[in-house]
């Protein structure tokens, strides 16, 4: 019991006080891109969030073996890539395999959900902050969840944030940035913003 | 094999391109940061002060750069959805000697961006400007056209960077200049604001010139045309009208 308290207490702390886009930027412009059509939302949201729970799962036991390393910081990246890209294969392989439909339907921006900050940034920060596998799992159930629910509040502001109301300049990117600072601050609520912290 | 084919890009770009106005696009017209938006998370969160833009823009330098043009010699018949492995892995491997050299000049500032530094190897140029841009273009043209791309964010990075430090600190880099500060710009939701603010005024600008050179071209066109038209008038006579004059345009308007 004990254990899912500390995966679920994981998993709302990273979806909303370590939120992936609105308190870490992490994956902005794969956000930023999938905002745009409601199938993206779901397809690399359900893509995120496989790759992340896997890798992290996997990373754990990698951490536990090499975290006394002392140059263990500067190969992460590399480990943590070649764990990324292993479970890309594998997951790749098997949708060739036994769901070749849905294979050709995604083969082409699959990359999107695995290559990006959102993924790694999860897992450099369990390494960082977290001990547990339930931990671990936990936080890259909330990461991913919170993309997904960033990217699902971008979608519901794409269309006015684009509209002739926004002067021309600030049309699409740069006012959907701004958007996303206040919908950070407003997340910044659940911690209390206290300037001494930051 | 048909697959390999069909993900394989075609040399478009080779006969349009301009080599003096394509190649500094990376500077303003597609800066990554300012105009596409595609590498923004090291701006927006850790460049906070003038010395981590610059760690920064040096990391996305070295890493970009040699990621992309040691990947352009992986061969194209792989397909895409694997050969950004190749690309990722490369990027890692760099990573490596670029942190620990950086580490060496700037110690506490490296480990001051965090997560941000190994981030910088799953930047957009790398995944996305590669396919779509960099590999359709001859390796020389090639290179300059990343170093421009890489120039742009560096710029704006280090910009950014030293702005947020003189607003939410009243120093330069490391300088105390006065003791006005908005500690806010420093934080995630300052940075997402000002980075948008600096967007928007950045393609306002950026249009308002455009705008500027386009009417000033036209104006420079009608010119040396209407220049054209009475030389050759007057050399010629009996010629017809080249072109319509305002007398003209009225007649053909109330023509109907």
């Amino acid at each position: 019991m004990d254990k899912l308290a500390l995966f679920i207490n994981t998993a709302m702390l990273a979806m909303f006080v370590e939120n992936a886009i609105f308190s870490r930027a992490l994956g902005t412009s794969v956000a930023f891109y999938a905002s745009r059509k409601k199938e993206s939302i779901f397809g690399l949201g359900l893509g995120i969030t496989y790759v992340i729970v896997v890798s992290s799962c996997i990373t754990f036991f990698i951490d536990g073996w090499l975290a006394d390393w002392q140059y263990f910081y500067v190969v992460m990246p590399l480990i943590y890539t070649l764990t990324v890209s292993i479970v890309y294969t594998g997951s790749l392989l098997l949708l060739w395999r036994f769901l070749p439909k849905i294979f050709r339907n995604i083969k082409k921006y699959v990359h999107l959900s695995v290559f990006n900050a959102a993924v790694l940034g999860a897992l450099f920060l369990n390494t960082t902050y977290h001990a547990d596998f339930f931990s671990y799992m936990g936080f890259g159930v909330g990461i991913a969840a919170g993309f997904f629910i960033a990217v699902f509040f971008l979608h519901i502001a794409n269309e006015r944030l684009n509209s002739p109301l926004i002067p021309e300049a600030f049309r699409g990117m740069p006012i959907m940035m701004v958007f996303v600072g206040i919908m950070s601050l407003a997340f910044y609520a659940l911690t209390g913003y206290n300037t001494g912290a930051i | 094999m048909a697959q390999a084919k069909q993900m394989k890009p075609e040399k478009t770009r080779k006969s349009d391109f301009k080599f003096t106005r394509d190649l500094i696009d990376g500077l303003a017209k597609q800066n990554v940061v300012l105009m596409t938006g595609i590498v923004n998370a090291p701006v927006i969160i850790a460049a906070t002060t003038f010395k981590k833009g610059v760690v920064i823009a040096l990391a996305f330098a070295i890493i970009s750069f040699l990621t992309i043009v040691t990947c352009s010699f992986v061969p194209k018949k792989i397909v895409y959805t694997l050969r950004v492995i190749i690309y990722a892995l490369v990027g890692s491997v760099y990573y490596i000697p670029t942190v620990l050299l950086l580490e060496q000049i700037f110690p506490l500032t490296v480990e001051l961006i965090g997560i941000y530094m190994p981030l910088i190897i799953t930047n957009a140029l790398i995944f996305s400007k590669t396919e779509s841009r960099f590999y359709l273009e001859d390796k020389l043209k090639m290179i300059i056209d990343v170093i421009f791309f890489i120039a742009g964010f560096g710029a704006v990075c280090v910009l950014t960077g030293g702005f947020r430090e003189l607003i939410c600190f009243g120093t330069f880099a490391g300088i105390t200049l006065f003791d006005f500060k908005i500690a806010a710009f420093e934080s995630p939701f300052g940075g997402f604001i000002l980075v948008g603010i600096m967007a928007g005024m950045f393609r306002a600008l950026y249009n308002y010139l455009r705008n500027r050179r386009i009417r000033l071209n036209s104006e420079e066109h009608n010119k040396a045309a209407a220049h054209t038209y009475h030389s050759s008038t007057e050399s010629k006579p009996a010629t017809p009208h080249l072109l319509p004059s305002q007398d003209d345009n009225v007649k053909e308007r109330s023509d109907g």
